[in-house]
């Protein structure tokens, strides 16, 4: 065997180095927006606690861009708000709950991509995906009626079992 | 009282310089076991004159070891005996351990003798057969265990410094003969053992001379010759008779240090005869510290190494190789030290099933040591440089790379440049193919077994070099992960040209390209539409902006789904001039 086969074979068993990750890109031409992950359900959520998800917002298209993201329908802190991203870049987005009434709640975040630069005028086109966003806030209130009950509830059990036993006697 | 009595320390009376490696067990508690403290006692015999002492003194200040090491002389050096230099080991070897602990004088004890001892009448304990001429021994106080090395005796590097002694004596003109003269022993039991080891030597150092120095120095023939003998029984071996009847004699004394017997005996025993001689002892020479720190590592060096076997830690040590490969030949203790050596180059210990080992030497004794290792004969492969075979071998041979399958971390252990003589790879090859001389044959066999003591105790970085090449720093891995939802407009401005106002303008397309993973719901939406123009003009596929929507599926095999949108304006009466807007196809993951 050759002396360079040695090193086919090293470089064939798969030296596993630094795995560079990039959230991207299939190469498409204009502009383009996309965004991971596609719906974000917070679940179930404290109103003193929040709670916070990250969004990858990735340049799809071949050209510099402008993106803003805007909140439908619910209250959401996202952070940025607005940014340019280069061609292929991407960028984590905070998304975190600005809502302090509980109960359940349905909305959106529409990020929109423009060219950067100057509006060229006419009809202009642009990418948009659209992020559903889901959470339910509770309480403290409803958390203590909730353990009110549930021990009102142990008390009667408690002394009906009593009178039982006294009955019988 | 315990006796330990050495055999052969009298025949090496002229090269006496023995190491015993004593080692200390101290109970660390932050480290759990036992950590085992090693001292060096190098004993030399000593003589009531100082030059002969110093050039001692100076070759064990010259030991490189990660020990401490004192010099103790048998006889004649006050405060520098053998127990002297034992107790300063005592006290270094305790100093420093974190729970200290006392020397305790009770238990075992050890007499460091150059003969077997006897007590006699009086109590005192003297060498046997020397009731008178002997000092008196004074038994080692000491728990440590000692352990006790061979004398210099014929070892390659002693024999390294008669082949330096006698090049600098020879003239090259004319045939030579080496003598070697050595102080020698009355004692018929222990001269046979004088008489192997000065041969010995003598036969060494010719064949070093002859082929591994250049230029080469020939000796005709060599002797070996004794001050001390008897020379009625062994006649052959007395000095004078030989160098009178030997063809140019290269007379060369085997004594540790110059003096009475380099300066004054030898020279008288030659008085009136013609040969060459500068009466230089051993001391002065790097190989007599190199010698030092060789004994030692003999018996400190740890030849064993770790590996899993199916979660089980296992030792394998060199014995353990011995006895499946049938010796440890040079090639085995290569094998061996170079995969002890990647083991720790690794800092972790590997796995047998995650291991493989690629070697660039074809002989047995790499490939079952390897395989022995690993107990596979699947993952032991060999990988011959260009050029090379089983009797063509070269230094590239010597080359081990050490893969770790799962990470692709490689360990390459290979043989530094100059570790093997000039011209050992041609010799090899000339008794390969029994094309070699008896000489030849000979040097290559006492070079063989100079290198594999070398591999086996020098320190692997004397011996190896060791590349570690982390997994895939050679290799980068990258990867594209698709977002989720993506929307991409492949076209960037709608322009219809003039329209008439009533009229309907021509059809544009635009292409819309889901680049996401997930299928798409397309909708419409417009922005900057001050007059309401767009809003009320603009036909997507027939609808209204707000009524278009379409559902764009995923393409898996290169993420990109286009989709054409047919666009054209149905301009109202009331329109008239140029109108502005931006239009947003909208893409929602339609899971």
């Amino acid at each position: 065997m050759e002396r360079s086969s040695l090193l086919r074979r090293v470089v064939r068993r798969g030296i596993i180095p630094l795995l560079l990750l990039f959230l991207l890109i299939t190469q498409a031409s204009g502009i383009g927006v996309g965004a991971s992950p596609d719906k974000i359900e917070f679940g179930v959520v404290n109103q003193r606690d929040g709670a916070m998800r990250e969004l990858y917002v990735i340049n799809t298209g071949d050209e510099a861009e402008q993106v803003l993201l805007t909140v439908e329908g619910v209250k959401l802190i996202v952070d940025p708000q607005e940014f340019d991203l280069a061609a292929k870049e991407s960028r984590a987005v905070n998304v975190s709950i600005y809502q302090k009434k509980a109960g359940e709640y349905n909305g959106s975040i529409l990020i929109t991509a423009r060219p950067s630069g100057d509006d060229a005028g006419g009809l202009g086109l642009g990418a948009a995906v659209r992020i559903p966003v889901s959470f339910v806030v509770t309480d403290d209130v409803f958390i203590k009626t909730l353990l009110g009950v549930g021990g009102s509830l142990i008390a009667i059990a408690d002394v009906v079992l009593l009178w039982m036993r006294h009955s019988k006697v | 009282m315990k006796y330990m009595e050495f055999k052969t320390i009298r025949r090496t009376l002229t090269a006496l310089v023995m190491v015993s490696i004593l080692t200390f067990s101290s109970i660390i508690p932050v480290v759990a076991g036992v950590d085992e403290k090693i001292g060096i006692l190098v004993i030399a015999h000593g003589s009531p004159s100082d030059d002969w002492c110093v050039p001692v003194r100076d070759a064990v200040a010259e030991v490189d070891l990660p020990y401490p090491v004192e010099l103790g002389f048998l006889e004649f050096v006050p405060n520098e005996t053998i127990n002297d230099a034992v107790e300063r080991l005592d006290n270094v070897m305790v100093e420093g351990v974190e729970m200290k602990r006392t020397i305790v004088q009770k238990g075992e004890r050890y007499v460091i003798s150059r003969v077997p001892v006897e007590i006699g009448a009086d109590g005192v304990m003297r060498a046997m057969g020397h009731p008178d001429e002997e000092e008196e021994l004074v038994p080692v106080e000491t728990d440590a265990e000692i352990i006790l090395t061979g004398a210099m005796d014929d070892h390659w590097l002693v024999a390294g410094i008669v082949a330096d002694r006698t090049a600098d004596l020879s003239t090259d003109l004319e045939e030579e003969t080496l003598v070697l003269v050595a102080h020698g022993t009355d004692e018929e039991d222990n001269f046979a053992g004088w008489v192997n080891s000065t041969s010995s030597l003598a036969n060494q150092a010719r064949l070093k001379l002859m082929f591994w120095r250049d230029p080469a120095v020939e000796f005709a023939s060599t002797e070996a010759a004794f001050i001390h003998h008897n020379e009625t029984l062994h006649p052959e071996f007395t000095l004078r008779p030989i160098v009178e009847n030997a063809i140019g004699p290269v007379v060369v004394p085997l004594m540790v240090s110059e003096g009475y017997f380099t300066e004054r005996k030898i020279p008288s025993l030659l008085k009136n005869l013609t040969y060459a001689y500068d009466g230089k002892a051993l001391t002065p020479h790097p190989n007599v510290a190199g010698w030092i720190e060789m004994s030692a590592a003999k018996e400190s060096t740890d030849l064993t190494l770790q590996i899993y076997d199916d979660g089980n830690l296992l030792d394998i040590s060199i014995d353990d190789v011995a006895e499946a490969h049938g010796h440890v030949c040079p090639c085995a203790a290569a094998a061996f030290k170079a995969s002890q050596t990647a083991f720790l180059a690794w800092n972790r210990i590997p796995a047998r099933g995650d291991l493989e080992i690629v070697s660039a030497h074809p002989s047995d004794g790499h490939t079952e040591t390897f395989e022995y290792i690993l107990n596979s004969s699947e993952d032991v492969t060999v990988d011959l440089p260009e050029g090379t075979d089983i009797v063509n071998l070269t230094e590239e041979n010597y080359r081990y790379s050490f893969i770790e399958k799962s990470t692709g971390d490689m360990v390459v252990v290979s043989v530094k440049d100059g570790f093997f003589p000039d011209g050992f790879f041609e010799m090899r090859k000339r008794v390969k193919t029994k094309a070699a001389t008896p000489d030849e044959k000979s040097a290559f066999k006492l070079m063989k077994d100079e290198l594999k003591e070398k591999v086996l105790y020098l320190p692997a970085e004397e011996v190896f070099e060791v590349e570690f090449i982390e997994g895939g720093s050679a290799t980068s891995l990258t990867a594209e992960v698709i977002p989720a939802v993506s929307m991409t407009i492949s076209t960037k401005v709608l322009d219809f040209g003039k329209v008439g106002a009533g009229m309907i303008s021509e059809d544009e397309i635009i292409t819309i390209v889901n680049t996401g993973s997930k299928s798409a719901k397309v909708s419409a939406l417009l922005e900057e539409d001050g007059d309401g123009f767009y809003s009320e003009a603009l036909k997507l596929n027939g609808w209204n902006i707000g009524g278009f929507s379409a559902v764009v599926p995923a393409d898996t095999s290169d993420f990109r789904y286009e989709y054409e949108v047919l666009a054209n304006l149905l301009v109202p009466d009331w329109a008239g001039g140029k109108y502005d807007g931006t239009i947003f196809f909208v893409a929602q993951s339609g899971s």
